[in-house]
């Protein structure tokens, strides 16, 4: 008698070692090595038993052994992060911020929206010229983009703006609202220093020309609510009778503003979500300093630095997390000089040093708070590239592990690009950027891809 | 892009898995990763954890930083002081504990708290802080709580930002600190200190759940907070305790219950989901299987939609809606009980992964006599078959997992003793550079269903997918079940079906199928062999 085997499924039904060989049936196999069922006819097909796919290295370098254990992370895990230098002189279409990866070559971008700039359509001339140069002018970056004050509005007339850039798009997020006293016009002027803590941005708004009121407000960026932060500031507001905000510090879960345009100027604080008013933390200044241009914790302790009112110098406070009492720590000389800028950087604390007609511009820089030395000394180092008159400001920024120093334009509506970035990274100054037309304000932008 | 996170003999490698370029991750200081026990991790909230290898639990977030999962808590409570100014009146105590934030303040991490301070009567005074404690790990800040004036309670009081500073001073009123207290689940799990350490870790219903190695703890799961790394409230018990030396092997996630493996049993926790992952209050542990479906190899746990897969003592289990069941008993029993196959005694060191694109469970196992896991099985979840076992010439599996690519496409990969990682499904048949693989099947004994009886086996005839080239070896064994190997018959891969020579007389006919060239592939159709009774003999 005469039949056919006919296999077509061989190895459909697996390897089974179960059965005796008397019993397996035409589909199973004793062993299967290396074979598999592809279930794509391209390569087979269902019923078609294939050899198993290959194996390919992905790492083209060994690692340093046996590889034990692996795990994967599907997430947007790569992390561009660059400098944005705001431009000041875009007038004719021409590029909004100076931007680099790795702080050393720098290219231009008209992308970003223009950040407000130094002139009398974003900042009045009044009271005084020092709270658009001196005082802190910090933007903030808040996970993927960063927010800054922009351009288009005229100061005095409408209202500023707060605008984004995330890298791709650049908008404008909100127009600050008039300030709630009853005293002045109410129309906020410009938007001053800013930080992102305590999951928000806080902001410094000046709301009036004549009476110096201002306003310190927070954005939460998740609900987009923009409120005022404690009571107002400023004469005539009825609340905080003294100066404006001038620049902000979040220490030891409070946020900390010291006053601008004030002789004596104070520093305040407030718990943002508890508090409804601002708390006088203590006089940090005396009668000849006039302004309190920059604040930041070091070591524990929280510093602050003044201007010097006419015959005033520049002074560096601490304020001591023991006591909570302020005293100073250091002075520079010359009638109306000024510190600001204080930045931690390296394990120490630094701080620009600036007076007008000596002239002169130094980075200040002390590993414990209480000795302070020069650093760099701009006016001499970098004589060639300082505009005149010389003793223009500066604003120090950490950038992965470089310190720079933005040393903006004397004039923002001349062509003379006098400004310029200095970089200190592996313990060593230098002139990264030369000739530009900088404002004094820079933010690191972070992309996630 | 995402990336691979692999231990590479005792360095921690964040790999592109576009690229493959992988760089070493700074580790913790102080923090080693050992090269006798396998990392395990999970990935909660876009944090990896990674237990059992590190000497200390770690935390590795999206951009590749690596720090210690849960800073050590302060081993002393700052003191309690008066401060300067005025404002309080009463007794006042501290606790402190050390923070990671972000670059916008906020938490990314806090150790457990320290002990309680001693107690500072104020009258119409500040209350000031000395001696907070220094942290032995990266922090960015130290955070003090206080209670109310004469209260038990401790509320969140101020943060000393980094490392250094030891002192603060403050007024704030009791009405003006925060709404609730201190959380009460800032618990740090095993493995914070040196010395002991979690030797497994899963992620289930936004929480991250991990047993422990050391002897006395085995028999508990704990369990973090909803989305935090570093807080661990939850402790479970897997009754009875002290049974056996390893206590709790490994946990199983599924949709809606989290698995206990323990080697004889198999238990299963679950609880009321929300929205936000699971009420820990509503947790409950009970044993689901006693005496059998119990786990021996840890990293062999593999889940698949809501069903897992493990290694068990007699075989593969697998447990999903329809109950706990071996998957292996019915075809492949002596791969798993018998010493035929497998070194059974490195079944503790059998890992697992699955192949998405195969939907297949595949198991590496070692060979008879083998010391390393060079061999691996698979079973295909759609036609719950089994396969194998399987072999590379190429390099020695030492670990396999599953990833995505650049593109968020499944792979599966298998790493290896070389340090390298590969990607498998590859259509280029061939392992690693230019390892043949080596395709080799063993068929039944085809009797026409009357083995008693001689017959005379024909031509056979092959039908395979036309290849560009290439042969498939045939070794027909014709006779009874001791047949030896006939003349080896070439089956040219390029014909499509191709008649071969006849077989010849036997009582019985079995194929050998194998291809053994690099860079060609197999795809075996079928085969038909005619066949005549020549009578009883």
């Amino acid at each position: 008698m005469g039949a056919n085997i006919n296999v077509y499924g061989f190895g459909k039904d697996g390897v089974n070692i179960v059965k005796s060989p008397l019993h397996l049936g035409d589909a199973e196999a004793t062993q299967l090595q290396n074979a598999e069922l592809v279930p794509d006819e391209a390569l087979g097909g269902e019923g078609a038993l294939n050899k198993r796919g290959g194996l390919a290295a992905l790492n083209g370098s060994a690692l340093a052994g046996s590889v034990l254990g692996l795990v994967n992370l599907p997430l947007q895990t790569t992390y561009v992060r660059t400098l944005y230098v705001a431009l000041t002189d875009p007038d004719n279409g021409g590029p909004t911020f100076l931007r680099t990866t790795d702080g050393t070559t720098f290219t231009n971008t008209s992308s970003p929206l223009q950040a407000a700039r130094r002139l009398v359509e974003n900042f009045i001339a009044s009271p005084s010229t020092y709270q658009q140069d001196e005082n802190s002018r910090r933007y903030a970056a808040f996970g993927k983009f960063i927010i800054y004050p922009g351009a288009s509005y005229t100061s005095g007339t409408s209202a500023p703006t707060l605008v984004y850039w995330d890298g791709a798009t650049a908008a404008e997020i909100t127009r600050i609202p008039n300030g709630p006293s009853a005293a002045g016009t109410g129309l906020a002027l410009y938007v001053g220093d800013m930080i992102a803590a305590n999951g928000k941005v806080y902001f410094i708004v000046q709301d009036d020309n004549a009476a110096t009121i201002g306003r310190v407000m927070s954005l939460d960026i998740s609900t987009g609510q923009l409120a005022q932060v404690g009571n107002a500031w400023g004469s005539g507001t009825g609340q905080i009778n003294d100066g404006l905000p001038g620049a902000l510090c979040w220490y030891q879960g409070q946020l900390f503003a010291g006053e601008s345009v004030s002789a004596s100027p104070k520093v305040w604080r407030i718990y943002p979500d508890i508090d409804a008013a601002w708390t006088q933390d203590a006089v940090a200044g005396v009668a000849t300093d006039d302004a309190i241009l920059s604040m930041c914790e070091f070591k524990g302790d929280l510093y602050a630095s003044t201007r010097g009112s006419g015959v005033g110098v520049g002074k560096i406070y601490k304020r001591a997390a023991s006591s909570s009492a302020w005293s100073q720590v250091h002075t520079v000389t010359g009638s109306a000089s000024a510190i600001n800028g204080l930045i931690t950087y390296d394990g120490a604390l630094y701080a620009l040093d600036r007076e007008g007609s000596t002239p002169r511009l130094h980075v200040l820089k002390s590993t414990d708070g209480a000795s302070w030395s020069t650093d760099l000394d701009i006016d001499s180092v970098h004589s060639a590239s300082m505009a005149s008159p010389v003793g223009t400001f500066g604003m120090p920024i950490v950038f992965g592990s470089d310190l720079f120093v933005l040393v903006r334009c004397i004039n923002p509506n001349t062509t003379a690009n006098d400004g310029f970035i200095l970089r200190k990274r592996a313990g060593s100054w230098a002139m990264a950027l030369d000739n530009q037309e900088i404002e004094n304000a820079a933010v690191i932008l972070t992309e996630r891809s | 892009m995402g990336f691979i996170l692999a231990q590479g003999g005792s360095s921690l490698y964040k790999i592109d898995p576009s690229t493959g370029t992988a760089t070493a991750l700074s580790l913790p200081s102080g923090v080693t990763l050992s090269t006798t026990r396998k990392p395990r991790f999970a990935v909660l909230n876009q944090w990896i954890a990674m237990v059992n290898s590190p000497s200390q639990n770690l935390a590795i977030d999206p951009e590749g930083t690596v720090r210690v999962m849960v800073p050590r808590a302060p081993t002393a409570s700052p003191n309690a002081i008066v401060g300067t100014g005025t404002g309080l009146t009463g007794g006042y105590k501290l606790k402190s504990s050390f923070l990671v934030k972000n670059s916008i303040d906020e938490v990314l991490m806090e150790s457990a708290l320290s002990p309680v301070s001693n107690t500072v009567s104020l009258a119409n005074q500040a209350l000031g802080a000395s001696g907070a404690p220094i942290s032995l790990d990266s922090i960015s800040a130290r955070r003090l709580y206080r209670n109310l004036a004469g209260g038990s309670v401790f509320y969140r009081w101020l943060d000393i930002d980094g490392n250094t500073g030891t002192t603060a001073n403050s007024n704030l009123a009791d009405a003006s600190l925060e709404l609730l207290p201190v959380a009460p689940s800032l618990i740090a799990p095993p493995g914070t200190l040196p010395g002991s350490r979690l030797k497994n870790i899963v992620s289930w219903k936004q929480r991250l759940w991990a047993i422990a190695d050391d002897p006395a703890l085995v028999d508990y799961i704990y369990g973090s907070d909803t989305d935090k790394v570093y807080s661990w409230p939850v402790r479970l018990t897997a009754y009875p305790t002290g049974q056996d030396s390893e206590g709790c092997i490994a946990l199983a996630p599924r949709r809606d219950q989290l698995g206990v493996l323990k080697r004889d049993g198999l238990w299963q926790i679950t609880g009321s989901s929300s929205g936000t992952g699971i009420n820990a209050s509503t947790l409950s542990i009970i044993q689901i299987a006693f005496g059998k479906a119990g786990c021996i190899a840890a990293d062999s746990v593999v889940t698949v939609n809501d069903k897992v897969y493990w290694l068990g003592q007699d075989g593969v289990y697998e447990w999903g809606p329809e109950g706990v069941k071996n998957i292996s008993e019915d075809r492949v029993h002596g791969w798993f009980t018998t010493d035929t196959y497998f070194n059974r005694s490195r079944f503790g060191s059998a890992f697992a992964r699955y192949n998405k694109i195969r939907n297949q469970y595949e198991l590496h196992l070692a060979a008879a006599g083998s010391s390393s896991e060079d061999r691996w099985v698979s079973f295909n979840l759609t036609n719950r078959k089994w396969y194998g076992p399987h072999r590379t010439a190429a390099f020695t599996p030492s670990h396999a997992g599953a990833a995505t690519d650049a593109n968020g496409l499944p792979v599966s990969l298998v790493g290896g003793t070389d340090g390298v990682i590969y990607v498998a499904n590859q259509t280029t048949y061939r392992d690693g550079a230019a390892t043949a693989i080596d395709f080799d099947c063993f068929g039944p004994f085809h009797h026409g269903d009357s083995p008693d009886i001689e017959h005379c086996f024909l031509e056979l005839s092959v039908l395979s997918k036309v290849e560009s080239g290439g042969t498939l070896t045939i070794t027909p064994y014709v006779g009874r079940l001791d047949a030896a190997a006939g003349s080896v018959i070439s089956h040219s891969l390029t014909t499509g079906r191709e008649l071969l020579p006849r077989l010849g007389d036997g009582a019985m006919a079995r194929l050998r199928f194998r291809q053994n060239d690099v860079n060609q592939g197999v795809a075996l159709y079928g085969y038909e062999l005619p066949f005549f009774e020549n009578g009883r003999r």
